[in-house]
């Protein structure tokens, strides 16, 4: 599903100096397997994401997603391999204020090309328990609500992967296990793998998969 | 959902300042149709009037437009008079067989301030003024060719004068009511023209023969110093207002007789290519085409002053579509982060791109759209005013191809100005903006 090789990703600071941030040599994950990622803080978690995703670009390697290696794709291509086969999520603001949840899970329909489905819309917003929610905008959901809608978003468009970044970072522990089962167990239904940072044990401790950044990124362990 | 809605979701979220901007451009608009409607309605009321359906003005030689202006319009200072006998020419003499028409105007009386022409009951018989209208009475009828006494009143000066069917009026010699002019005898107000939409509106119609028969209207002629005395011993009682205007009246001798122009229609094309040159040979008169000389001043004068104001309210919407670039540019910074999470969905730079740069179209094109009803119905309730005040009936202006012209207009004006934006959106950092707190 996703294969990492020889990837790596470096910063130009201010003063002009290159910073390394990722050197990994070599990372897997299965078909609709789900995997945790630890590490701590400024480790280059969110930017080893980006670069899955096709936001940043590495330095030089390989990211190879459902057998595409993105690394080579113009980034009109990529911005298309992103809309219809990654779901991200991020630890807060994922939604857009203007629009209503039915809104912004449909945004991401919007985006890939030829998939206009309201239907799969309102289901997913039924199946993380929003039904009664799909025209209120954001401001006026909770933090854990909003969550939610950013799960069903970033499912939407039946993606291969979801990348989350800390999505329950700014929810409250009771409603983080619920938002982490919806993610767990809607991904295990549609079979889509799983790539979550986490910086909490508990969260943690549920995934068979556990992966610390600083084990597999030369950089870190050099640090 | 379409880029339009997502386009139109942040004009929403942007409220005050998208109605602000919406607006700005709205009144722009609304100034552009409504100087493009008086334009037209400008435009085409003169080439209405200009012949009121007569190919040729005759007059004294002289000034050219005065003639015209001074029949037409009931503008300008006085024209020269030609003599009375000269109208035989196109009636019976030389010129009879290319002129299908021809109507004696004297000028130089006013009532109230109001142009007062003597002319012929003819003027508003038969035929049409122009294609596709004909004088007709709102109250009352034509005067009668025998009834010396009597006139009738264009709409509007009716109005203005609250002159009635029945009324009876005293024309002052001169133009303008100065006040000074020599009060002359009563006309007997038999009829009231509907509103015609040309200067004759605002015009009273007397008959030629009464107009004659005024005091210092005949012509001094060596020999007959005592020139009419059939209406000396009936008129110049000043006592008694309410003659009876009875037919025992002499008409004043054609030899004391004067004109001031002489309206012609004539019979074919060719003769009013042919008629001009005839008439310019000889010494008495000059003959003008009123539509050439009122195209000729419209060219010079009306137009340019027309295509300045519309240049100037061009430029207010260019001002206004400035309006909306700051509009957008200013929310770019708070929706740095939106637009990374659009990008972060898969929405490519040129989509985002594309949303900025509609939601600068919508705006403009609905700012627009609401500026043209604006425009519209400020003329539409104007209308009324207009009319009264000019005599230029504006009536229902048809769409103009200029109209269409500012939908393309607006849209390129909203792609100049969604531009910069634009590009700022394009050229958003993803992975930066994400990183941002909000
Ligand atoms: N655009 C950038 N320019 C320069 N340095 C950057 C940039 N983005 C990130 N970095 C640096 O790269 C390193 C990794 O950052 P990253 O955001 O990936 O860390 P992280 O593991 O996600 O941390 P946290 O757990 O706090 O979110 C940090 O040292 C950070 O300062
Ligand atoms: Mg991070």
């Amino acid at each position: 599903m996703l294969v990492l090789k020889g990837l790596k990703k470096s910063f130009i600071e201010p003063g002009g100096e290159r910073l390394p941030v990722l050197d990994v040599p070599e990372f897997r994950l299965g078909e609709a397997e789900q995997a945790v990622l630890l590490g701590r803080s400024g480790c280059g978690k969110t930017t080893l994401l980006h670069v899955i995703a096709g936001i940043s670009t590495p330095d030089s390697g390989v990211v190879e997603i459902d057998g595409v290696d993105i690394t080579k794709l113009d980034e009109a291509r990529r911005d298309r391999i992103r809309a219809e086969k990654v779901g991200y999520i991020f630890q807060t603001f994922n939604l857009l204020a203007g629009f209503s949840a039915l809104e912004n899970v449909m945004l991401g329909m919007t985006f890939a090309q030829g998939k206009r489905d309201e239907r799969r819309a309102r289901d997913l917003l039924g199946r993380v328990g929003l039904s009664h929610r799909l025209r209120h905008k954001p401001g006026t959901l909770s933090v854990g609500e909003q969550q939610r809608v950013a799960v069903a978003r970033a499912l939407a468009n039946r993606p291969r992967l979801l990348l989350a970044d800390e999505p329950t970072a700014s929810v409250d522990p009771k409603h983080q296990q619920q938002v982490i089962d919806l993610i767990r167990s809607t991904c295990r239904e549609e079979s889509v793998a799983i790539f979550l940072v986490t910086h909490a044990p508990e969260v943690a401790s549920q995934f068979d998969r556990v992966e610390h950044l600083e084990q597999f990124n030369r950089v870190a362990a050099l640090a | 959902m379409s880029l339009f809605k997502i386009a139109w979701r942040s004009i929403q979220q942007r409220g005050l300042a998208s109605a602000l901007t919406g607006l700005s451009m709205a009144l722009g608009v609304a100034l552009v149709v409504a100087v493009l409607v008086i334009h037209n309605v400008v435009a085409d009321s003169f080439q209405r009037s200009a012949g009121l359906g007569y190919d040729l003005i005759v007059g004294a030689k002289g000034g050219k437009l005065q003639l015209v202006l001074n029949t037409v319009y009931h503008l300008s200072s006085p024209v020269e008079n030609i003599p009375y006998t000269y109208l035989k020419d196109f009636t019976e003499g030389q010129y009879k067989e290319y002129v299908s028409k021809a109507i004696p105007y004297c000028l130089g009386d006013n009532y109230e301030g109001y142009r007062v022409v003597a002319t012929v009951p003819n003027l508003f018989e038969d035929e049409k003024n122009a294609p596709g209208q004909r004088y007709g009475f709102a109250q009352g009828r034509n005067f009668k060719g025998d009834a010396y006494f009597e006139g009738v009143a264009g709409a509007l000066a009716a109005r203005r004068l609250r002159l009635k069917v029945g009324d009876s009026f005293r024309p002052s010699h001169g133009v303008l009511d100065d006040g000074q002019g020599h009060k002359h005898d009563a006309f007997t107000i038999v009829g009231i023209l509907e509103p015609t939409g040309t200067p004759n509106d605002r015009a009273l119609f007397i008959n030629m023969e009464g107009f004659y028969l005024l005091d210092n209207h005949a012509k001094p002629v060596p020999g007959a110093t005592e020139a009419k005395p059939t209406a000396v011993a009936k008129h110049d009682d000043h006592d008694d207002h309410d003659h009876d205007h009875d037919h025992e009246l002499k008409p004043l001798p054609e030899g004391q007789r004067e004109l001031t122009a002489i309206l012609v229609r004539t019979s074919s094309p060719t003769a009013g290519m042919f008629l001009p040159n005839k008439i310019n040979e000889g010494q008495v008169a000059q003959a003008v085409s009123p539509i050439r000389e009122i195209r000729g001043l419209f060219d010079a004068i009306v137009e340019p002053i027309q295509w300045l104001l519309l240049g100037l309210t061009v430029l207010i919407v260019a001002v206004s579509g400035i309006g909306i670039l700051v509009s957008i540019y200013n929310s770019m910074s708070e929706r740095r982060r939106e637009i990374a999470v659009m990008r972060a969905l898969g929405a490519r730079r040129t989509t985002v791109m594309a949303i900025v740069l509609l939601e600068s179209v919508l705006l403009s094109l609905g700012g627009g759209a609401a500026g043209w009803l604006l425009g519209r119905g400020l003329i539409a309730a104007l209308s009324p005013v207009i009319v009264a005040q000019t005599g230029v009936s504006i009536g229902f202006a048809p769409l103009m191809p200029a109209e269409l012209l500012l939908i393309p207009g607006l849209v390129i004006l909203a792609a100049l100005v969604g531009y910069l934006p634009a590009m700022s959106a394009y050229r958003t950092d993803v992975a930066r903006s994400l990183a941002s707190a909000p």
